[in-house]
């Protein structure tokens, strides 16, 4: 009688926990590569982001690290921050922060991710004036 | 009915076998860290660059102050072995008047005439004493310029400035020259406020330099 109850009690215990984890659970590189994925759905805004910064200085050129968290309940991206790696100017970090904060993960995951991702600027040369390549 | 009575042994592995799934559920329930090794690479699109400025080639000025002379960058025409000036230096004419006018400092001009060394010296110093006398009447009367102002006087081949043995050189010695023998210098004192930087003119002098005092 008292084995049966104890096995009672797991199993209730057991399937307590199993509901709770009924959403995707990406690995490690899963991960990353739908987070990055989802990340490049914002190429556009971060080379404007770029393109905006090469106006105020056509020499605009670095690495900005972007850390931020995919919340698993949600998908979403929350707490994104510049890592101290980042070597751009302010301007251009706080813009790359803006375009990818918010982004949704879809499907869900079962765990936070916890995230860093790199990007690298640099810029064509400039084209002469067009009256003057006319 | 036989009765299901699990022993002992089997209980407990059941025991420890929903221990650790419950255990790996729950840890696979832990935030996942990852890096992206490789980053993203932006290339960006600098503005155009701004127009060159356009280079306006200003015109040669064809009538130049300088220190003790006005220079001429063109030449005055005369009818061929005469002292006549030709129509076509009509407007260098009226330039010289001009330059004369805007420059109210130069007080004396003596006008040279000068001639390549084709033809005698004897009639070569005659041609370019009348052709630089005819420069003189032509900035008096049409010009309106006092009389006295200056002095005319032709040289001949004796003041050549450029190899006779070439075509080019006889042609540049065939010349007129204004030499300024009298102009007003005006010699200023100018203080700067060491803080704006602005200049005042405290002291200003001006006096009379004759081509002789100044050599």
């Amino acid at each position: 009688m008292r084995i049966t109850t104890t096995l009672s009690v797991l199993l209730v215990a057991a399937s307590s926990v199993i509901p709770g984890c009924t959403c995707l659970a990406r690995d490690q590189e899963t991960y990353r590569a739908d987070t990055r994925s989802l990340v490049e759905t914002r190429n556009k805004a971060i080379k404007d982001c770029y393109d905006v910064a090469l106006t105020t200085d056509p020499k605009t050129s670095g690495t900005v690290v972007v850390k931020f968290k995919v919340e698993k309940k949600t998908g979403k991206i929350l707490d994104t921050s510049v890592d101290g790696a980042t070597k751009a100017p302010d301007a251009l970090s706080k813009c790359i922060v803006e375009a990818v904060d918010g982004l949704t993960l879809d499907p869900v995951d079962q765990r936070d991710g916890l995230a860093t991702f790199t990007w690298t600027f640099r810029a064509n040369d400039p084209k002469p004036a067009p009256e003057d390549a006319a | 009915m036989p009765s299901f009575r699990p022993s002992r042994a089997s209980t407990s592995f059941l025991l420890a076998a929903l221990t650790s799934a419950a255990a790996l559920q729950l840890s696979a329930c832990g935030p996942i860290v990852f890096e992206d090794k490789s980053a993203m690479t932006v290339i960006g699109d600098p503005p155009p660059l701004p127009p060159k400025p356009k280079v306006v080639q200003e015109k040669p000025k064809r009538v130049v102050v300088e220190d003790n002379k006005i220079v001429i960058n063109e030449k005055i025409q005369f009818d061929f072995n005469k002292a006549t000036i030709k129509p076509e230096s009509d407007s260098l004419m009226q330039e010289i008047i001009k330059v004369i006018k805007e420059h109210p400092h130069i007080k004396k001009i003596a006008i040279e005439g000068h001639t390549s060394s084709e033809g005698s010296d004897k009639y070569n110093l005659k041609l370019s004493d009348k052709r630089a006398k005819a420069v003189q009447d032509y900035l008096v009367t049409k010009g309106e310029l006092p009389k006295d102002m200056f002095t005319a006087k032709g040289f001949g081949e004796s003041k050549s400035i450029a190899d006779e043995s070439t075509e080019e050189g006889k042609e540049k010695n065939r010349r007129v020259e204004f030499n300024i023998t009298e102009q007003d210098v005006t010699r200023k004192k100018v203080a700067v406020d060491p803080e704006s930087g602005e200049k005042t003119v405290v002291e200003e002098k001006t006096k009379t330099v004759k081509a002789e005092d100044a050599k």
